[in-house]
């Protein structure tokens, strides 16, 4: 004796008639007898009616002009496959060669991002540190104004040095003139006089360009000098005699002669300790 | 196609004979349509991975071992290519909107008037409506006119299974359709 449910299992082939001989009647006989299977067996050939409406297989939806076409689309279908797996495609070479040059690429990112780092945090500095830049800009300025002062310095000193060494030269060629040789010794020549004029012209420059407080001293000595090569430089031809002895009186009352002297020792001493290049003792009277 | 007929194709298929696998194609294009078809419900899919499982049957002949028939290895193979676009399918249904339930109740509105056409409109529908494998057994069964046996080597599942899913989804389908029955009455 068939359970229900093997009976109703077996109706869908019962009504095609593909059971066998003996099923067929066991079939036969339950559903005679069993309302509940005799009623699952009329849903069945309703649920087969419906279905009898559709066209046919889904195949037979297609044309036959389909069916021809079906086998090459296969093979182009094949024929792509195999350029696919012969030729990566283009994103696929890009993976490749970032995951061949991954290393080099995460290193050099990895400078390019310190780099940029270190740059964002001098510039954030600079940006939080207004009063540094400024002070910087001043300690820039006084150093451009220190280099100039001492390369006007040195200028200055270099035209004072060559200024009394020309003026004691002049000086003691006046001093030692021979008083018995008359004609000569009692006049000025025009070289000394023009000599002297340049002279002037030196110390008013000179005097002006003293400011320094250390150059006080020096300052003062040109203003002597000037004097006298003012007397020297206006000596006229005719009061040669007197005018050289004025002259004479006014280095030797000012001793103008040993104030260079010491100027110039005091100066060779200082560029001595400073390691100037004019370290040799020129030589006095 | 004579077995001994069709393992010489085969023969000849993996030692690269393009002719020889037409002749495979052909033998087998509609069967594996009908197949991708019953299981998928869409004539474009079922187009698609009809092509897409003889792409694969090309691809790996070489290790087809004759343990098998080959039509019962090539609709395994378009049966699994068919579940895995189901798969691909629904996966993607989920992240779209659902229009089925707007489809339904358009039917049903529309339910009262019934023309010739609208009849297998509705059994269509009902038919797509089953669930997978019971559609699929249906459509084998009752439509390709397979065996048992046969869907069952296909779907891989027992016959007893085959019967049940056939059964129940003509059921089902029958009550889905009881609305035709009562308009004609």
């Amino acid at each position: 004796m068939k359970s229900h449910r093997a009976i109703q299992q077996q109706l869908y082939e019962f009504i095609h008639g593909e059971l066998p001989e003996a099923e067929r009647l066991a079939v036969e006989e339950h559903v005679a007898g069993c309302s509940r299977c005799a009623e699952e067996l009329d849903t069945l050939r309703e649920a087969l009616a419906h279905l009898q409406a559709l066209p046919g297989r889904p195949s037979e939806f297609r044309n036959e002009l389909y069916w021809q076409q079906f086998a090459a689309k296969v093979e182009r279908r094949i024929e792509r496959a195999e350029e696919e797996d012969a030729a990566p495609s283009a994103i696929r070479q890009l993976l490749d060669a970032f995951v061949e040059h991954r290393k080099p690429f995460g290193v050099g990112f990895a400078s390019a991002l310190t780099l940029l780092m270190i740059g964002f945090g001098i510039w954030s500095y600079w940006i939080r540190n207004p009063e540094r830049q400024q002070s910087t800009a001043g300690e820039v300025a006084r150093q451009e104004s220190s280099v100039v002062s001492g390369v006007q310095k040195v200028s200055v000193d270099s035209r004072a040095e060559d200024y009394l060494e020309q003026s004691k030269v002049l000086l003691i060629g006046i001093m030692n003139s021979d008083p018995s040789a008359k004609d000569q010794s009692l006049s000025i020549s025009a070289r000394e006089k023009e000599l002297s004029r340049k002279l002037v012209s030196e110390s008013e420059h000179l005097t002006s360009s003293l400011n320094d407080p250390s150059q006080r001293r020096l300052k003062e000595l040109i203003g002597d000098l000037k004097l006298i090569l003012v007397q020297i430089a206006n000596q006229a031809s005719e009061h040669n005699g007197q005018g050289i002895e004025i002259v004479r009186n006014g280095i030797e009352h000012n001793d103008i002669l040993f104030k260079i002297n010491l100027e110039e020792i005091q100066r060779t001493s200082h560029t001595a300790k400073t390691g100037g290049p004019n370290t040799q003792v020129k030589p006095t009277i | 196609m004579p077995a001994a007929n069709e393992q010489d194709l085969i023969t000849e298929v993996r030692q690269g004979n393009h002719d020889a696998f037409r002749v495979l194609v052909q033998s087998y294009m509609k069967q594996a349509y009908d197949i991708a078809y019953s299981i998928l419900g869409n004539h474009d899919d079922a187009d698609d991975v009809a092509q897409e499982s003889f792409v694969n049957v090309h691809r790996s002949v070489a290790g087809f071992r004759g343990e098998s028939e080959f039509s019962t290895w090539l609709f395994r193979i378009v049966k699994n290519c068919a579940l895995n676009r189901l798969k691909q399918r629904k996966r993607k249904q989920e992240r779209e909107v659902d229009l089925t339930t707007v489809d339904n109740e358009m039917v049903a509105v529309n339910a009262g008037v019934v023309y010739l056409d609208d009849t297998r409109l509705y059994v269509e529908r009902a038919l797509h409506e089953l669930p997978t494998l019971q559609r699929a057994v249906v459509m084998l069964r009752h439509i390709n006119g397979l065996s048992t046996r046969q869907v069952s080597t296909i779907l891989e599942c027992s016959e007893g299974t085959v019967k049940t899913h056939l059964h129940r989804g003509l059921k089902s389908m029958k009550e889905k359709l009881r609305f035709l029955r009562d308009d004609e009455q």
